[in-house]
């Protein structure tokens, strides 16, 4: 048993804090203890193992992706901010008492057709939920499933299949403008493995959080993103297009097996 | 001087140049970073957590108290965020055979040799408290003082050695029992 005085010496020893004198003193009990010889030759080995593990190299698109966050983050507190100083302007017109019944009618009228429209959208989707046995995209006998892109800004093709365990999404894209290209899937059920550009170049700022994953599209460049499933039924993501954080295209793709 | 040196680029931050932060994260990417994957063992989350500490340090940079280091506070942050989300998830997964970089110019076998300890010493943690892991990893991998992992676990130094001296018996009886032998 190694006096508590003289473990903390050894330790000081090992992490060189010790003064001479304390260097001394440790010897001098070394000399009588080969107990605490054998503990600081063990712990001498395990701190040079430790120092032979070397740094892993973080990956190279990190601080983009750290920065290009900030970034996205000031912008949309910039907007928030103007949204909010217009919405106060516009609430402090309304309030005149001129106009309050007007408002009180037509905030009435709107909250009454909001319920409509959103009753006959869950009608829709359960429609397509029961013809489908999904919602999104339709199922087919083939292993790989695709949808073509066709708006203004972005033209191209996703597809998607499974390969064994592994869920699988090509995404060629040709743009007149920049845009985020967004796929939001499910954290427990899928974990995003690899993303890569397929022609070879260099990943464009890519943001990767929990069941989120964001990257700046511009021009042609075809991407490829692997899934790790944790189900064994399959899951969903939903790929986006977004403008100033807005989404101009929404789509929903399913993995499922087949 | 790099403690200085931060602090003028945390001012230069706060006075609105972004590229200021930009450079503490290019220098700090790699030990924030290390500290997340020696926590957790998982490199996705050890990203995931590498940005959201960043991005926090950025949002909250008004409240760094200058008496410090900065290192020891964005320090601090990796490791709390990594233990909350180490809780959130309670999932370790294993690092992937080749996700580690091999190191350059050494031969095939010798970076085998290097991931294998690697590894190896990465299961050895993972068996520890999350507590005394962080010690071993700011200790021996970050080579931060007792003075340092104090300020950075906001703990007093005495409490900071008793810990690493039980974290070391702990590793040491774990890679023990994987068969490393330290003495003739």
């Amino acid at each position: 048993m190694i006096d508590d005085k003289y473990l903390t010496l050894l330790h000081g020893e090992l992490d060189g804090v010790n003064s001479p004198q304390e260097s001394a003193k440790l010897n001098a009990y070394l000399a009588a203890h080969p107990e605490a010889q054998r503990l600081l030759a063990e712990l001498r080995g395990m701190s040079n193992l430790l120092g032979e593990v070397k740094p892993v190299e973080p990956p190279a698109h990190l601080q983009h992706a750290v920065m290009n966050t900030i970034a996205q983050r000031r912008a949309a507190r910039a907007a928030d901010q103007g949204r909010f100083t217009t919405f106060k302007n516009w609430l402090s017109e309304i309030f005149e008492p001129k106009f309050a019944f007007s408002f009180a009618g037509g905030l009435a009228v709107g909250v009454l057709l909001f319920a409509l429209a959103l009753q006959t959208m869950k009608d829709k989707v359960n429609e397509n939920a029961k013809l489908f046995g999904t919602i999104g995209a339709p199922q087919t006998e083939e292993r790989e499933q695709s949808r073509t892109i066709a708006h203004e800004i972005a033209r191209g093709e996703i597809k998607w299949r499974h390969e064994e365990d592994q869920l699988v999404a090509e995404i060629d894209l040709a743009a007149t403008e920049p845009f985020d290209l967004v796929v939001l899937f499910e954290a427990s059920a899928l974990r995003c493995k690899e993303v890569a550009v397929i022609d070879g170049e260099e990943l464009p700022n890519t943001v990767l959080q929990q069941g989120r994953l964001q990257l700046l599209h511009a021009g042609e460049r075809s991407y490829r993103i692997v899934f790790q499933s944790n189900q064994s039924t399959g899951a969903g993501a939903r790929v986006q297009f977004q403008r100033n954080g807005a989404a101009f295209l929404d789509e929903v793709i399913s993995f499922e097996k087949h | 001087m790099p403690e200085r040196d931060d602090a003028l680029l945390v001012q230069r931050c706060l006075q609105g140049e972004d590229a200021a932060f930009g450079i503490l994260v290019q220098r700090y990417q790699t030990a924030v970073f290390n500290v997340a994957l020696r926590m957790l063992k998982d490199r996705y989350e050890a990203e995931e957590v590498a940005q959201q500490v960043f991005i926090k340090a950025y949002e909250k940079l008004a409240t760094f108290d200058e008496r410090f280091k900065f290192f020891s506070w964005i320090y601090r942050m990796a490791v709390n965020t990594a233990l909350n989300s180490a809780k959130r998830s309670r999932r370790f997964i294993a690092l992937e055979a080749g996700q580690e970089a091999a190191s350059p110019g050494l031969t095939p076998h010798e970076n085998y040799e290097e991931a294998e300890t690697g590894e190896n010493v990465q299961r050895a943690l993972m068996s520890m408290k999350p507590d005394y892991r962080a010690v071993i990893i700011l200790k021996h991998f970050e080579g931060l003082s007792y003075q340092e992992i104090g300020e950075t676990l906001e703990l007093p130094e005495k409490t900071v050695k008793s810990r690493l001296f039980t974290a070391r018996q702990m590793l040491k009886d774990a890679l023990l029992k994987q068969g490393y032998r330290f003495h003739d």
